[in-house]
């Protein structure tokens, strides 16, 4: 709505200035006040109808929440309220104290050896045979971004991408650091040939 | 008085309208053929021809700004008077029997009262200027889909099965006592913390997996994905019976171990084993070790040590849980219609895709599914560096005020990125799109909409930016406001196609004629993922609000927090659900 006043604004402005080589006056003035009452009355139907069918949006909650996320920031940020002690290392709500690799044992489901639970991880990952030393970086990312199109993709048929912010999967990725495949464009098929 | 329908209200027709109505047959008839359309896409607008100069019966100027056609006689009249008190159109109405008193202001197609002196509202009228509105912009192209008529009758029948209390029978007393077992009594496993909420529990680090641990947390208590595993819809002994008959048939075909392994994952057991093992009442920290062992052999590109992507994990797992469900059942694979898995019923929902020709208005339609909305971050307002995102580059957004759409200047808010989700976005020159009805490719209009709302509606928010430029990639540190309750209606396709057409009364695509729908677009925030960190190393935490009491879930480390931190957090993935859904706090205390 705020665009169409600045356009027809705009347009105005050009009207007037178009009409200013005349020396017509009183035309002039009289083709500009009828410009401004549609414009004005263009925005009051508009508004007249939201108004009346109740579509107004809830502009209160909306600076209510932002009102309390921005407290919330204030608090926070301020060094003298006590609000976490570091999150580590503490006793959480059950009165459990844990160390910081977890220190449970039980047997791989690979090999069946025991082994902690804080190293479970990189023992799988050698256990069955995957991870970095087992594949190239080229073909794990490849290979994620073909995974995702695989799976409910846009039919051939259809003739652009649903998602209009949509990118790839190396750009979706985060904590992941291939730096040198994050630069990757695939296509989306968003071009008709 | 006024009834909601739809989140419209259906304001009281004023005596003048109502008369109208009970006295002609049908009222606008007539009218169809006289709305034109401006080019493409445009107002309607009310003329005999079209290239017709309306003019004032009263005066004969053409010039004023507000004409209106009567109804009953068709005479046009305008706004102005001649000093003496009355305009020409309320003389009209004046001064004719009654009858006369509707009118149609003609350059903007609304219904107006000469004696009330105010528009009015008709969902006839309405409907047939958004036929109008649509025929105009598939003239030629496809025959336009029959649009439902708006019978009010209608508008009062239910799709949803009506809430009834339910206590069992004898029959089902005794099921309930054959073939249940109590989750934990007093005599059974020792739950050393009965005040806090069920199903609070660490999950142990087994190296470099936050990832992992942050996604499971909030889904351990997604309510309908808990509903779902506690009460047994997938029982693993069960499902592990039954693939160890096709395991069999498998062996004796193959003969391979690897075969064999793979057979017997199942991640929709695991998840069923970790839902029993949290939700016991033991409270010491729960190793995920067998759901990661499953897990790296369904998503096998994943199954590194490194430091992954909790977005990724997240897609991944309900991956995992839809196809292994699909074989179990020897269903047709059947791609995200929504009722396949538990997983696809809590989060599928459908995205609608609309590109309009901006040169004929033509418009195609395209509906896909999503388990989650992955948004933009706002460009940066504020800072120095002039940074965009890859999806940006591919927009040329000729518009300046889209860019300050969240209230606070500066500040980017979840609503205004879903706002800059469903905008209207120009697709570029290089993008121009075939148009079906003008045999050429033309510059395009875009325009996402949310066709189907989620039980369970996961935003991601998009924190990797990178550089064209530099070639180099970055992680966006930038807070992002994110509200506890969410109406998701502004999103809606039912919405964004009424704004199209001007806000008329009209039931578009999307719009249910059950009134209670109107709770189904009213989500709360019940987990919260973030992350703190670089772009190759970081750390994933969840917050999880049970019992609206927020709880911050760091691996094995379970705190209360305030609802501060939580508000300040830097937020990575939010899950709402549905209100309906949702359980707020009581005296009992629930676990939720």
């Amino acid at each position: 709505m705020l665009v169409t006043v600045v356009y027809l604004l705009s347009y105005l402005y050009f009207f007037v200035l178009w009409n200013n080589s005349d020396v017509n006056v009183p035309k002039l003035s009289y083709f500009f006040l009828d410009l401004l009452d549609s414009i004005i009355v263009d925005v009051a139907s508009e508004c007249h109808r939201v108004a009346r069918l109740g579509l107004d949006s809830n502009l209160e909650e909306e600076d209510e929440e932002l009102k309390l996320s921005a407290q919330a920031r204030v608090r926070v940020a301020d060094p003298s309220n006590s609000n976490e002690a570091n999150g580590k290392y503490v006793v959480d709500i059950f009165g459990q104290t844990h160390p910081p690799v977890a220190n449970e044992i039980f047997d791989c489901l690979n090999c069946g050896r025991s082994i902690m639970a804080g190293r479970f991880a990189p023992h799988l990952e050698k256990c069955m045979g995957k991870g970095r030393k087992a594949r190239l970086k080229v073909t794990r990312s490849s290979t994620a971004t073909q995974n995702r199109y695989s799976r409910g993709g846009p039919s051939p048929g259809s003739t652009h991408s649903p998602y209009s912010n949509y990118s790839t999967n190396s750009m979706n990725r985060l904590a992941y650091g291939t730096s040198t495949f994050a630069g990757e464009e695939h296509s989306n098929g968003t071009l008709e040939s | 008085m006024s009834s909601k329908i739809n989140g419209q209200i259906s304001p009281q027709p004023c005596p003048h309208l109502a008369e109208f109505r009970r006295t002609s047959a049908k009222p606008f008839l007539a009218l169809h053929n006289c709305l034109r359309i401006k080019p493409p896409g445009g107002r309607a607008a009310l003329r005999r021809d079209p290239d017709e100069v309306p003019r004032c019966c009263s005066c004969g100027l053409s010039a004023p700004s507000r004409l209106y056609a009567c109804v009953t006689c068709a005479a046009i009249f305008c706004h102005s008077s001649t000093g003496v008190g009355l305009s020409h159109a309320a003389a009209h109405a004046a001064s004719m029997p009654p009858g006369h008193q509707i009118a149609v202001d003609v350059d903007r197609a609304e219904l107006f009262c000469c004696a009330c002196h105010d528009q009015v509202y008709d969902r006839d009228f309405d409907a047939a200027v958004v036929i109008a509105q649509t025929a105009a912009s598939t003239l030629g192209g496809d025959p336009p889909p029959p649009i439902p008529s708006p019978q009010p009758e209608n508008l009062r029948k239910k799709r949803r099965v009506d809430y009834r209390p339910w206590a069992p029978d004898l029959r089902e007393r005794a099921l309930i006592g054959s073939c249940s077992v109590p989750i934990a009594g007093a005599g059974t496993v020792a739950d050393l913390s009965p005040d806090l909420p069920r199903g609070l529990r660490g999950l142990n680090n087994l190296g470099n997996t936050c990832f992992m641990n942050s996604v499971l947390q909030a889904l351990l208590h997604t309510p309908p994905l808990r509903n779902y595993f506690l009460s047994d819809r997938h029982n693993r002994y069960f499902c592990q019976k039954k693939n160890n008959g096709d395991v069999d048939g498998a062996l004796k075909r193959s003969g391979g171990n690897n075969g064999n392994k793979n057979a017997r994952t199942c991640l929709a057991c695991d998840m069923d084993a970790m839902f029993s093992s949290v939700f016991s009442g033991d409270r010491a920290p729960y190793s995920p070790a067998k759901f990661l062992y499953s897990w790296w052999q369904h998503a096998a590109n994943l199954a590194t040590y490194e430091q992954q992507d909790a977005h990724e994990f997240f897609i991944s797992m309900l991956d995992g849980i839809h196809e292994k469900v699909e074989k179990v059942r020897c269903k047709p694979h059947s791609e995200g219609n929504g009722d396949c898995c538990i997983a696809h019923k809590v989060f599928s929902g459908i995205l609608r895709s609309d590109v309009t020709c901006m040169a004929c208005g033509f418009t195609s339609t395209t509906y896909d599914p999503c388990i989650d909305i992955s948004l933009d971050l706002e460009p940066n307002q504020g800072g120095s560096t002039k940074i965009t995102t890859a999806s940006s580059n591919h927009s040329c957004n000729g518009e300046p005020d889209c860019m300050n759409s969240s209230q606070n200047c500066g500040t980017s808010t979840l609503m205004g990125c879903l706002k800059r989700f469903t905008r209207a976005e120009r697709l570029g020159s290089d993008q121009k799109f075939f148009c079906r009805q003008c045999q050429v490719r033309q510059e395009t209009l875009k325009q996402m909409s949310i066709r189907k709302l989620p039980l369970v509606s996961c935003f991601h928010i998009k924190r990797f930016e990178h550089s064209s430029t530099r070639k180099m990639s970055r992680k966006v540190d930038r807070y992002l406001q994110f509200p506890f309750s969410l109406d998701m209606s502004p999103y809606l396709s039912s919405t964004i196609l009424r704004n199209r057409f001007g806000n008329r009364i009209f039931p578009f695509d999307g719009d249910e004629p059950d009134a209670s729908d109107e709770l189904c677009s009213e989500f709360e925030l019940f987990a919260v993922v973030t992350h703190s960190g670089k772009l190759d190393a970081g750390h994933y935490v969840t917050y999880l609000r049970l019992s609206n009491q927020w709880y911050k879930c760091d691996d094995a480390w379970v705190t209360q927090v305030d609802e501060n931190i939580v508000r300040a957090a830097q937020c990575y993935m939010m899950f709402y659900v549905q209100k309906m859904l949702y359980y707020k706090a009581t005296d009992k205390q629930v676990a939720s």
